[in-house]
């Protein structure tokens, strides 16, 4: 985590290029078997993109496809006629409205209670430096070290009977919500953007007579708003590509978020959803984050280079 | 680094007299820090911590779902250790970080030089080797599962165009696991290359000026100075990869179900399968406190080589 | 931790309260408050949850379902009946049963009530169950299905039993007779070969994953006489790696790789198999008459187009036995009497009512799906033939393709019934192992699937 404090103040994307010079030199660059060797890889890394932009796109043409042609040899890239009517049936028959509203909602209050959660402990550990503050930093840094999947079954055992409060959260939203708000990335990202942050601009504000709360709410978060920003957006895509936990931890499958509702479709055994019908709840289910992504890519991609987190 | 909000405890505070103004002031200084962790402290503590250390305590218990817990001794890992999947499991999830290793960790790497290089679109590129990252993956896994059918999948089809013959992808048990590491890696690539590309970024172009000036041709200058300069990040990724690796679900579970004839049954299925389609709690989490046991020791390293890193770095 | 980080728990709930509001907790609202609120019946009014809401992927059948629910509550003022489509699974139950979140009334299959039972997840029903008119009617086996110790803990509502379902079309095209079906595993394996030669299209396809690989290859274990498990409760025996089991599995390894009449691909479930099938990817499958309903609605599949022929029986050794199996509603432990007692009149109602069948049916048949599809019995006596009359009088299947099926006279083998899908779930590989390799050895396969399962029914979980 040190590497994405030292990362962040001396990365920048390159905006547009050659402003430093990297391994092949602008003079060597007008050779011409530099220039040819230059528009060779070019051409690779675009063979490249069609590996991964292909099945994206493979998947659209699938869900457009009659039943008969989804598999065909040799494959029917575009089909002749497309058949729409398979995202209205995926719109209608999968309730893709009111998984997506799930998903949405349950990434609205994931980002709510993580921006809390993290945020306020950044800023007691940042700023506010109480007592033994340096060990419950390792306390926290330590559970990176835990992967998540190693205390899944007690974890769910602690959802289905929470101690001290001795409810079960099963079935609710609070089920999702409250252990992923346990993240400790999220609190090495806003903490050292935090100490970054001027402490000259917060004892004048203490000066003048504010309080902690004060001076978090009006100083520290408003100052905040692109590590916020990064929090969130990592949040969202993690509520949206959530998927065994879901399952677990939610009973009503109304209440499902959408990946693990469109897995129940796809295997449940009364279900029997014909493939160009799932494919088009697939991209249904990859529109909103795919948007998300293009509106965001700077801020997102920026996230990824200092925090070292692969999304 | 001293500021002005946290003066030194032990400094002696001349003017007190009373006994109860350094409770006081204690009280002050830290009332607030306190109660603003107050929330992370209650959230890792009942989700994080306390479930860690419970799950040890559920490794030594019988049938804590079901009835009563009880005492089961070493019985649990007995079990474990005895099950024949056991040692499968953990060779196929070696195996799926060994194929990841072999197919997923050089890719990003010759991508990011490549795209660095690159005097014309970078931005795309950037965004269309990234784009898989952000596909929620069960989407991706139905998809390949999609594209990797034997008869009529695209894949087949497209070698059937060229006259080749069909693979069987992840319907026979020695191309299975690879097939699965394909998807892993083509859902997750784009991440490490960006982190190399920052990386990248950050060599100081004396390095390429003066190594120019030496005549070193653009091979040398990559094996001499883009590598050497990497190396940090390259080993950290490297154990951020055999780690995340070991934690892979989505895709096998909805691929390949631990199948073909079990050569895809990872140690994350096999938990899943004795706790969910066994009900065997106990053997669940015994085998979760050795890859926990297992998967520590990887992070300390990970986490030696961050320090070590970062103390010769530029701090 | 020490009690000092949970100090104050007060404040952190009262936190997480208020964070509740800019959560967007009014979003959430009564959907969350329905999943979550135990089966309810105070003020006089009870609400339980079910499982058994139809597929939305068949909009006919969910419209029906939905006007039955609408005259039940009309009828029975102050309750609520709150359907999901939740389709069962045994991992899915259990993991719910776990948090005692499982709906209040479940529809599953036969293989599981015993294990509920054992689990103490499933409620006891006898003194509503008796109430009930149909309840003599059953067949003493279809009663076993999910009653222990002279209690009642489920309702047996459908039968199926496993035939050989075929395309008439490629069956014809490979010069062969849809009347004469192929008697022994021989001739079945004759056929397919003919078939994949003549038409080019695989023979047959075998399921083999989600459990389904063992549930096929009991009844193939059945055809052969053989059993599955031995001995009872705690000292059972997993004892299906027996030479019945050993000679099939050579049996469909030869259809493979010397024949190659089977389908390509190896990992085949439920649905995939339907969908092959459906889609004429293939010309043979083992498959109950229940399935026909998806095979239309879902793949569109041509229903003059399907016969159903009896299960193929060892040459050597035939057993004259067929797979049968079911649906039962079991109710949820720890539910009120109310809650008990409605959630069975609902079911009474809904799949036991001689009108109500006879009205859905007409309704079913009206809205184009199929219906007079031979099942197994599970009822005797004057309630058996009133059913029975139902189905014939509205059938709009071509009942003749399915005659030989429906009068096989095999013996209808209930499923083994401890922890059965744990076993399958240790039979898969097996299938998918002689699938996958000509030199897989079946006896070294089903000799380590034994000592897994083995293992598994000795854990006593």
């Amino acid at each position: 985590m040190q590497l994405s404090i030292k990362g962040r103040r001396r990365i920048t994307l390159r905006a547009t290029a050659n402003h430093e010079r990297s391994i092949i030199s602008d003079l060597e660059f007008r050779k011409p078997a530099v220039k040819i060797a230059h528009w060779t890889i070019f051409g690779l890394l675009l063979l490249g993109t069609v590996l991964t932009i292909g099945p994206l796109l493979w998947m659209v043409s699938g869900a457009l496809k009659p039943s008969i042609q989804i598999f065909n040899t040799p494959p029917v890239l575009w089909p002749s006629s497309p058949e729409w009517i398979n995202f209205v049936k995926a719109w209608q028959q999968l309730n893709s409205l009111r998984y997506l509203a799930n998903t949405a909602a349950l990434a609205t209050g994931a980002v709510a209670l993580q921006l809390l959660v993290s945020a306020t402990a950044a800023y007691a550990l940042s700023k506010l430096k109480p007592i033994f503050s340096n060990v419950l930093l390792f306390f926290f840094l330590s559970t990176l070290m835990v992967p998540a999947i190693a205390y899944l079954i007690p974890q769910y055992f602690t959802v289905i009977h929470l101690p001290i409060f001795g409810i079960s959260l099963i079935g609710s939203w609070w089920a999702i919500w409250l252990p992923e708000a346990a993240n400790a990335f999220n609190i090495i990202i806003l903490k050292s953007f935090f100490d970054t942050l001027p402490n000259e601009l917060i004892e004048a504000a203490r000066i003048d007579g504010a309080n902690a709360w004060q001076i978090f709410t009006r100083i520290v978060l408003p100052n905040s708003l692109p590590a916020l920003a990064v929090v969130s957006m990592f949040t969202i895509f993690a509520t949206w590509k959530d998927f065994l936990w879901p399952l677990l931890v939610l009973n009503d499958p109304n209440s499902l978020p959408i990946s693990p509702a469109l897995y129940q479709q796809a295997i449940a055994q009364n279900s029997y959803q014909p493939q160009n019908v799932l494919l088009a709840g697939f991209v249904i289910a990859t529109v909103p984050p795919l948007v998300l992504f293009l509106i965001f890519q700077r801020q997102i991609m920026r996230g990824v280079v200092t925090t070292g987190l692969k999304g | 680094m001293v500021t002005l909000d946290q003066p030194a405890l032990s400094q002696a505070e001349p003017r007190t007299t009373s006994r109860v103004q350094p409770l006081l002031r204690f009280a002050r200084r830290n009332t607030a820090g306190i109660l603003f962790l107050l929330p992370a402290l209650g959230i890792f503590g009942f989700f994080v911590w306390y479930p860690v250390v419970y799950g040890f305590i559920l490794s030594f218990q019988k049938n804590a779902f079901y009835g009563v817990p009880t005492f089961a001794g070493w019985s649990n890992y007995r079990f474990v250790l005895h099950d024949p999947l056991f040692w499968t499991a953990w060779r196929n999830s070696a195996s799926y970080a060994l194929y990841g290793l072999l197919i997923g960790y050089l890719i990003p790497i010759v991508l990011a030089i490549a795209i660095n290089e690159i005097r014309h679109g970078t931005g795309y590129f950037r965004l269309a080797f990234y784009l898989p990252v952000i596909i929620p993956p069960l989407v991706t896994a139905f998809l390949w599962r999609y594209m990797y059918t034997h008869d009529g999948g695209l894949i087949n089809s497209l070698l059937s165009v060229v006259h080749a013959a069909p693979q069987p992808w992840l319907q026979s048990p020695s191309t299975a696991l690879p097939s699965l590491v394909i998807v892993t890696t083509w859902a997750n690539m784009g991440g490490t290359v960006l982190i190399y590309m920052a990386a990248l970024q950050g060599i100081p172009a004396q390095l390429y000026e003066a190594a120019e000036l030496d005549g070193a041709n653009i091979w040398r200058r990559i094996w001499n100075i883009t590598l050497p300069q990497m190396r940090g990040i390259m080993l950290i990724l490297l154990l951020i990869q055999i780690i995340a690796t070991v934690q892979v679900f989505t895709e096998p579970f909805t691929l390949t179900g631990g199948g073909p004839d079990l050569s895809t049954m990872t140690v994350i299925l096999l938990i899943y399968n004795y706790a969910f389609n066994s009900g065997n709690f106990g053997a669940a989490s015994a085998l979760s406190v050795i890859l926990f046991l297992v998967l520590v020791v990887l992070s300390l390293i990970y986490f030696g080589i961050t320090r070590r890193l970062n103390l010769g770095g530029a701090e | 931790m020490t009690s000092r980080s949970f100090g104050n728990p007060m404040l952190s709930r009262r936190t997480l309260m208020r964070n509740a509001a800019i959560a967007g907790a009014g979003f959430v609202g009564a959907n969350i408050l329905a999943a979550c609120g135990p089966a309810s019946s105070s003020n006089g009014l009870i609400t339980f949850t079910t499982n058994e809401l139809p597929a939305s992927s068949n909009p006919a059948q969910v419209k029906i379902y939905q006007d039955y629910v609408q005259t039940f509550q009309q009828n029975h003022k102050g309750v609520t009946i709150n359907a999901l489509n939740d389709p069962y699974t045994t991992q899915g139950y259990f993991t719910k049963a776990a948090a005692h979140s499982q709906e209040d009334m479940v529809d599953a299959p036969f293989t599981d009530p015993q294990l509920m039972i054992a689990r103490g997840t499933v409620a006891d029903i006898t003194t509503y169950a008796k109430q009930q008119s149909f309840f003599s009617s059953y067949t003493p086996s279809a009663l076993a299905i999910a009653s222990s110790g002279g209690s009642v803990y489920g309702l047996p509502y459908a039968g199926y039993q496993l035939g050989l379902m075929f395309n008439i079309k490629l069956i014809k095209a490979a010069g062969l007779d849809p009347a004469s079906p192929p008697k022994t595993w021989d001739d079945f394996r004759a056929y397919a070969k003919q078939i994949a030669q003549k038409t080019g299209v695989p023979g047959f396809v075998e399921l083999t994953n989600q459990n389904t690989g063992g549930w096929h290859l009991t009844n193939w274990i059945y055809t052969g006489g053989g059993n599955l498990e031995s001995g009872s409760g705690s000292s059972t025996q997993a004892v299906f790696n027996n030479p019945v089991a050993v000679a099939w599995l050579q049996n469909l390894q030869a259809m493979k790789f010397t024949d190659k009449s089977l389908y390509n691909e190896v990992l085949v479930g439920y649905n995939d198999a339907l969908q092959i099938f459906g889609t004429n990817k293939a010309a043979m499958v083992v498959e109950a008459s229940d399935t026909l309903p998806a095979l239309q609605t879902a793949y569109q599949a041509d229903m003059t187009n399907i016969g159903l022929w009896p299960m193929p029986q060892s040459p050597t050794n035939p057993g004259n036995a067929t797979l049968s199996g079911g649906h039962v509603y079991v109710f949820k432990a720890g539910d009120s009497s109310d809650v008990l007692n409605a959630a069975v009149e609902w079911a009474s109602y809904y799949r036991f009512d001689l009108s109500v069948i006879e009205n859905s049916t007409v309704q079913a048949a009206a809205s184009g799906l199929p219906v007079g599809f031979p099942t197994a019995t599970i009822f005797t006596g004057s309630y058996q033939q009133s059913l029975q009359a139902i189905s014939q009088k509205y059938a709009n299947l071509p009942l003749d393709n399915y005659a030989l099926y429906a009068n096989s006279g095999l013996a209808l083998r209930p499923e083994p019934p401890v922890q059965t899908q744990a076993m399958y779930a240790a039979l898969d590989p097996v299938v998918q192992g002689v699938l996958t390799s000509a030199k897989a050895d079946p006896q070294t396969l089903l000799n380590t699937a034994q000592t897994n399962f083995q293992a598994t029914l000795s854990s006593g979980s």
